[in-house]
């Protein structure tokens, strides 16, 4: 496979690399990277690694900083699992009635994203898209014939009720996937996901993508990847993460101009802003002064396959009542005219 | 004469027993090394060139790999539950199969943890599912419990290597097969709560997700109902599955090795436990359809994605269900050997499909409105890959037949 990407003039970034078991992309054995991986893996719940941390008090004092700086009388950690301090719901409302299927959402969050393609990336099953655009007709006959797009990205479900949790983060068994209560993204660590794609066969909106092959770009197109994304190996199940870098930056400007709090024009995510049509609308869902607050509340607002209990970040708008019969069931219990298009 | 006498191995072959010419047993093992190199070739193409030699893709994390693990845990529970009926349950007549349960089980675990060595994407990162364990996960607690147990089956098998006939002339091992012998009941009290916990778990695996109405159940406590019936279905298969290869292994030594009345012990209890199970199941099946529709999902939805419609139950609970639980509740029908072998193969393919059904049949089904089905079949590296322990697990069973007493009545049943 690495050969046929080698001859269509794709090549992997360190063509070596194959597998990993220290932080990507330091190739190779070494005690260093062992120890690297069991003081810097922050993650989720209980963990050998977070303990063998805490005994040997790792973390250096950039990170001790930064962590205490952002939050008041709160680390990151803590903030990040019980949601001290103050806390942000982020989501997306998307209009469908506005969407013309361009793609360009698409196009934007594999760029921002360093997503890898290959040269025929038709297959797709095998693809890697974080942002997916789905296309679903009436399936009346012309002229009735109606279509509507339906921009898919990570719906960063909350769960609530009996389910609780993410369907993917409760499955994960090497809690290399998380929710945070602090911002309401699902995060993903790639350096500690060893593939069991169980993640992906609980996730109901096939959000979940896997690396098949090692990651490929035409050449010369690993000199525009995205600095503050770290790209993913072979062997790795990744995932929207509301271009969680962008929030990253954002704070850290914030801090820099002594601000605890970051305005809604500073955080948005690739695609929102790709959207020609403007039919993406990106903020915290709590907080009156953004504007997802008032348009997740219209009566033509919907979210997908919302009986499950998954409980997702993702709204969409749509006044035709096909399409939201389309989304907010599954399997066609109200939606019997919905087909595929 | 004994033909083994002259060989060159024949001091090492158990006392009191023949076994064929040593030419043809390495020229037997030979040959198992044929289909043996196909699928450690196809093992080396997932490693080295990634899992694009598969057919698995986004829409189905989970074929045949999965499946197969399922499967051959709940083939392995022959071991757990053997151990349990003859040093728990005090059923004695089992003794003179529960070395062999055991064989058969250290076949199944360990062929269940290398090929999740080759499904995972990062093979190499294997150790973080005990190193960053989710303990709210299925799969976490599927793996410590299936390492342990599979460490418990490893002890469990020591005394019979240590009975080999030169290791046991030596006084110390001869001393510690005895002592290890007496610990049996215990340690097979520990296989067995360790048996309970993983078999379940790996019901709760697609039991949990509750993103996908196919699979997901409600339970008890933490449990989904899935957690029980994957229990009980691996201890109605499980010792039919021990029948089934030891009536093999019969066949290819060409004589008895365990009496047919231990056999039908094991038989008649499987048969009962399959008709528990498949009530069950029944219950289950029927009162989740009533529960999915109301939520959105008709039954028939669930069987709308060819090739997987409604024959899929009907094979399912009645072909490879209703069928061997009738032949093996049957007395007369046990009696016959024939019979019973079809029972024992139909009621192992019966929980094959089950773990099948439960993991890629839960893909198959689409959840939004607007996805389409997409079929999925395993392609021949995933095959070769799975079926590598199929052949491993007959040159284990080769070499621990020929050198070690696992059959306490062959010397009866064959005098020389
Ligand atoms: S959409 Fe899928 S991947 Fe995203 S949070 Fe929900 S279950 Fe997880
Ligand atoms: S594939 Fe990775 S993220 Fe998904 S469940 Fe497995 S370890 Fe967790």
């Amino acid at each position: 496979m690495l050969r046929n990407a080698r001859q269509a003039g794709l090549e992997p970034i360190i063509p070596s690399f194959q597998y990993s078991i220290i932080p990507w992309p330091r190739p190779g054995f070494s005690l260093c990277g062992i120890l690297h991986l069991l003081s810097h893996q922050g993650g989720p719940g209980f963990s050998f690694g977070g303990i063998v941390q805490l005994l040997s008090r790792q973390g250096g004092p950039i990170a001790k900083r930064s962590e205490a700086s952002f939050y008041e009388g709160v680390t990151m950690k803590e903030a990040h699992h019980k949601g001290h301090g103050k806390t942000y719901k982020y989501g997306m409302v998307v209009d469908l009635d506005k969407c013309t299927g361009c793609g360009a959402c698409m196009v934007a969050c594999m760029a921002e994203n360093n997503l890898p393609f290959r040269k025929d990336n038709s297959d797709r099953l095998r693809s890697s898209l974080w942002m997916r655009v789905y296309k679903i007709s009436n399936g009346l006959p012309f002229p009735d014939m109606e279509i509507s797009y339906i921009p898919r990205p990570c719906q960063h479900c909350e769960g609530h009720g009996h389910h609780a949790a993410t369907p993917c983060v409760s499955v994960c068994p090497a809690c290399a996937t998380d929710y945070s209560h602090e911002t309401g993204i699902v995060s993903q660590i790639y350096t500690r996901c060893f593939g069991c794609r169980y993640c992906m066969a609980a996730c109901p909106y096939h959000v979940r993508i896997f690396n098949w092959w090692d990651p490929t770009w035409p050449k010369g197109m690993e000199k525009y990847l995205n600095p503050d994304v770290s790209v993913r190996m072979r062997g790795v199940v990744e995932k929207c993460s509301f271009c969680y870098h962008r929030l990253q930056r954002a704070r850290n400007k914030a801090y820099a101009e002594g601000r605890r709090e970051i305005h809604e024009d500073e955080y948005q995510t690739a695609c929102t802003q790709a959207c020609p049509a403007g039919a993406i609308t990106f903020g915290d869902l709590d907080n009156p002064e953004h504007k997802v607050y008032e348009l997740k509340k219209s009566r033509y607002a919907f979210r997908l396959l919302e009986e499950l209990g998954t409980n997702p970040k993702v709204y969409y708008v749509s006044t035709r009542d096909w399409v939201r019969k389309a989304g907010d069931v599954y399997t066609g219990k109200k939606g019997n005219d919905v087909m595929p298009a | 004469m004994d033909s083994a006498s002259a060989s060159f191995d024949s001091a090492l072959i158990p006392e009191g027993v023949k076994r064929c010419k040593l030419k043809w047993f390495l020229l037997w093992i030979g040959i198992l090394h044929g289909p043996v190199m196909v699928g450690v070739v196809a093992t080396l193409m997932c490693w080295g060139l990634a899992l694009n030699v598969t057919y698995l893709n986004n829409n189905f994390p989970f074929g045949l790999w999965i499946a197969a693990d399922l499967g051959v845990i709940a083939l392995g529970a022959g071991a757990f539950f053997t151990g349990f009926l003859r040093y728990i349950l005090n059923i004695d007549e089992l003794k003179n199969i529960v070395n062999f349960a055991v064989v058969i089980g250290i076949m199944c675990y360990a062929a269940a943890q290398a090929i999740l060595g080759v499904d995972i994407g990062q093979p190499l990162r294997g150790w973080f599912i005990f190193w960053h364990a989710n303990v709210h996960s299925m799969l976490t607690e599927v793996a410590f419990c299936i390492t342990c147990y599979f460490m418990v089956l490893c002890i469990e098998y020591l005394p019979l290597i240590l009975e080999n006939r030169q290791i046991n002339k030596i006084g110390f091992f001869h001393g510690m097969a005895h002592h290890l012998h007496e610990a049996m009941p215990t340690i097979a009290a520990i296989g067995v709560f360790l048996s309970f916990f993983h078999q379940g778990s790996l019901g709760g695996v697609p039991g949990v997700l509750y993103g996908r109405p196919f699979a997901f159940r409600e339970g008890f406590l933490v449990w989904p109902w899935t957690f029980f019936l994957f229990i009980l279905s691996a201890i109605a298969a499980g010792p039919c599955f021990t029948i089934l290869i030891t009536w093999i292994t019969e066949k290819f030594a060409r004589k008895r090795l365990v009496k047919r009345n231990v056999i039908d012990i094991l038989a008649r209890i499987s048969g009962r436990l399959l008709v528990v199970y498949l009530v069950l199941k029944t219950i289950d099946t029927v009162y989740w359809v009533s529960i999915a529709g109301k939520v959105g999902a008709p039954f028939s939805s669930f069987y709308a994605n060819h090739p997987y419609g409604y024959w899929v139950l009907v094979l399912e609970l009645g072909i490879l269900g209703v069928i061997p639980a009738i032949i093996l509740l049957s007395t007369k029908a046990r009696q016959n050997e024939n019979l019973l072998v079809i029972a024992c193969l139909l009621n192992c393919a019966g929980i094959f499909m089950n773990r099948w059904i439960m993991t890629v049949q839960t893909l198959v089904v689409p959840v939004m409105s607007f996805d389409k089905f997409v079929s999925y079949h395993p392609n021949w590296v995933e095959y070769a890959s799975t079926l590598l322990y199929l052949w491993l697990g007959a040159i284990f069973i080769s070499i621990t037949y020929r050198y070690l007493p696992i059959f306490p009545q062959e010397k009866e049943l064959n005098p020389l």
